[in-house]
């Protein structure tokens, strides 16, 4: 039974209380992925779990709003896909660098060819494009769930798509097509 | 030739499948306190670890009596003083420490006194009338004098002993013992 079912009333989703999910649930199921989208948009393994570790203990500070949220989730999206690219922005060198460094050591398979260049060719995009791929395509998030987390529209999510699958097309080869 | 919409989603799924097999080493925020809390009380253990072991590197150090002059010694260790009294009333200002505490505290079957005396103003005060002072140039040489103040009626005596060890003649070793008991007589 629903609460509009109860209650008799229409009840805007907004407004409705939700109740706060405990927080090492919250972690345990969102770290991953959340580590993955900083990942792909700074292309720095270690600086992306530190990215993503800022953003879980910032939200649990606050969990009692945080987890009031419709979305957590998307709130700390939102903190890691801008720490993400101004990180890669910042120091996109030194995370090259890494990236390389780490092929030679880590334990765990880089990245083909291939998706590396698509990867390095997505945190070149601006800003907004960049993080609207990693979110549609990493993190399989929808354009209304894109607009939440970058607190713009979806006419505006479907702008910078656009735009960025046109200049990646450019960038990633002449077969390629937008 | 792959289009954008292929590129893309192959390397997010590469991604994908890339972080999921990543050893992440990030702690939980939640678990952060007891971390924190196991790290403050190892550290709370070290530092008393640290205190403890310090305290007993001063206590072992440590002489309580320090800048105090050692009896019946001197600087080089040839000269052995030695001072025996036989009335337990009258102490004798022979070499003794800087105390300042009197410390008559063994006292033999006779009444002779041997250990530190009282400082130089006390000794004076009381009784300072035995002035012996023993200097030995030979190591195997030992000397001891006996004084006894009582029987010394005439005053400013001086007796000179010469000690000699070695039948070759030599005076390796000298005693010299000066009595000026201006006490006993009032004169």
């Amino acid at each position: 039974m629903t609460i509009a079912e109860h209650t008799g009333e229409q009840i805007p989703v907004a407004h409705i209380a939700r109740v706060v999910e405990d927080f090492s649930t919250f972690y345990e199921r969102e770290l991953r992925p959340v580590v993955g989208l900083a990942y792909v948009l700074s292309g720095s393994r270690s600086g992306a779990e530190d990215i993503a570790q800022d953003a879980f203990v910032q939200a649990y500070r606050k969990w009692e709003t945080v987890g009031a949220y419709a979305n957590p989730g998307g709130w700390v999206r939102t903190a890691v896909s801008n720490r993400a690219v101004s990180l890669f922005r910042r120091k996109s060198a030194e995370a090259r660098a890494l990236l390389r460094f780490r092929g030679s050591s880590s334990s765990v398979p880089e990245l083909s060819a291939d998706a590396m260049e698509t990867w390095a060719a997505v945190r070149r995009l601006p800003k907004r494009q960049a993080q609207v791929i990693a979110l549609h395509y990493y993190d399989r998030s929808s354009v209304a769930e894109i607009a939440e987390v970058l607190d713009c529209s979806e006419n505006t999510v479907r702008t910078h798509l656009r735009r960025a699958k046109e200049t990646l097309s450019e960038n990633l080869g002449e077969g390629s097509q937008a | 030739m792959k289009d954008i919409e292929s590129h893309l989603n192959d390397a997010a799924s590469e991604a994908r499948d890339k972080v999921s097999s990543m050893k992440l080493t990030g702690v939980a925020p939640y678990a952060s306190g007891r971390v924190a809390s196991r790290v403050l009380a190892a550290g709370g253990a070290f530092a008393l670890v640290l205190g403890v072991v310090g305290i007993a590197a001063i206590a072992a150090t440590w002489n309580p009596n320090a800048g105090a002059s050692e009896f019946g010694t001197n600087g080089d260790g040839t000269s052995i003083t030695t001072v025996t009294v036989a009335n337990e009333d009258s102490p004798v200002a022979g070499d003794h420490d800087d105390d300042d505490s009197d410390d008559h505290d063994e006292e033999g079957e006779n009444g002779a006194t041997t250990t530190s005396l009282p400082d130089d103003d006390a000794v004076e005060d009381e009784h300072d009338d035995s002035t012996t002072s023993t200097t030995l140039d030979d190591d195997d040489s030992t000397t001891s004098t006996t004084l006894d103040d009582d029987d010394h009626e005439d005053d400013g005596s001086t007796t000179t002993t010469t000690v000699d060890d070695h039948e070759e003649g030599e005076d390796d070793s000298v005693t010299t013992t000066t009595l000026d008991d201006d006490h006993t007589d009032g004169s």
